[in-house]
């Protein structure tokens, strides 16, 4: 294996929870499934919460949020229609843009990597929405400008091989110098036929003893 | 002697698509009470499998590549034929495999292994939830 120089994280469901989350938290939290101390951004609880087909549904306008395909308020707009709610657009993107939490563990390790490795992001919340959370947690820190994709710039994401080629071109790397920290299986195993190095994102203790058997940490 | 039953419902974009159930499972372990006994972990489903392995990305591709090469996705199938659905290769590779394991448990947590995971592939194409049984037996 090649020197690793340059580590990219996905956004959505590593640096911060995946948009589907994020508005299933906001609007209709699963108190069954937080009862028994399962929060997973990809576990349906089948409470009166969500039901499956909004659950669904949520995941589907979070694809095309992703991709720009549907505008931040449709989005939102959709979301409140799809959970059967009477609210305006305008909250639930304030709750979101304004509130969303950064993982603090992830976040910790940012500070420790960015120390010794070059940082990338790959964004998958609209532009706006990652311009507040990222002046209000100094993500520009970790992540300068030139180093942050935003996925809205690319219509198809799947299986996402432009957008991991761009993330390339920016770092000017070669793909064995660089490894993607993402949660989604199919991302990673596209990241993987690129000859990019990848490390499935779980939780920080998983990804802190990855990072040790890559040698990094 | 306690037994829990619990459905968990993931969320799956099918094709194989591997998803580290391990933390929800026991979640419901603590949520039992039990302190010693075992848990079944049963898919409920015929297009897919349970597997305890290193939840490694490079794993993951190299099983499905080998079952790529046992039972590939664009195979042609005698399933196929009654028209009704086209994932043969689903169905081969859930034989294949095992539906359901069960781990001990100890001291309230499941006895796996440093590296070992709890790992949910759908087969299936398409987006959709899946089912696991979750059933806890002890004291």
């Amino acid at each position: 294996m090649g020197q690793i120089r340059r580590i990219n994280f996905w956004f959505g469901g590593v640096v911060a929870p995946t948009l589907s989350q994020i508005v299933r938290w906001v609007l209709k939290p699963d108190e069954k499934m937080a009862a028994i101390g399962i929060t997973h951004p990809w576990v349906c609880g089948h409470s009166s919460s969500v039901s499956t087909d909004v659950f669904l549904q949520l995941f589907n306008l979070e694809k095309k949020l992703i991709i720009g395909s549907i505008s931040p308020n449709d989005f939102c707009k959709k979301c409140i229609e799809a959970l059967g709610l009477e609210l305006p657009e305008v909250e639930l993107i304030n709750s979101i843009s304004l509130n969303i939490p950064i993982r603090p563990d992830v976040y910790s390790l940012l500070s420790v990597l960015a120390s010794k490795f070059h940082l990338g992001l790959i964004c998958d919340y609209p532009p706006d929405w990652y311009q507040r959370i990222a002046s209000k947690n100094n993500l520009e820190t970790f992540f300068p400008k030139e180093r942050v994709i935003f996925t809205t710039e690319f219509q198809a994401t799947e299986p996402y091989f432009d957008l991991l080629k761009k993330m390339l071109f920016l770092g000017s790397i070669m793909p064995e110098e660089s490894l993607l920290i993402d949660a989604n299986p199919n991302r990673n195993r596209a990241a993987i036929f690129l000859s990019i190095n990848v490390s499935t994102f779980v939780d920080i203790r998983r990804l802190r003893r990855d990072l040790v058997l890559w040698g990094l940490l | 002697m306690m037994i829990l039953t619990q459905k968990l419902h993931f969320l799956s974009e099918g094709d194989f698509y591997p998803l580290n159930i391990t933390d929800p499972v026991q979640s419901v372990v603590n949520s039992s009470g039990v302190k010693k006994g075992q848990v079944l972990i049963y898919y409920q489903h015929t297009t897919g499998a349970i597997a305890i392995i290193e939840h490694e990305c490079g794993i993951m591709v190299d099983l499905e590549d080998v079952l790529e090469r046992l039972a590939p996705l664009k195979g042609d199938y005698y399933h196929h034929r009654r028209g009704y659905d086209q994932n043969g290769a689903a169905h081969v590779r859930t034989a294949i495999l095992n539906v359901s394991v069960i781990l001990p448990i100890d001291g309230g947590r499941m006895m796996l292994g440093e590296y070992q995971e709890i790992v949910m592939i759908d087969f299936d194409p398409g987006l959709k939830t899946r089912t696991v049984i979750v059933q806890v037996i002890g004291e």
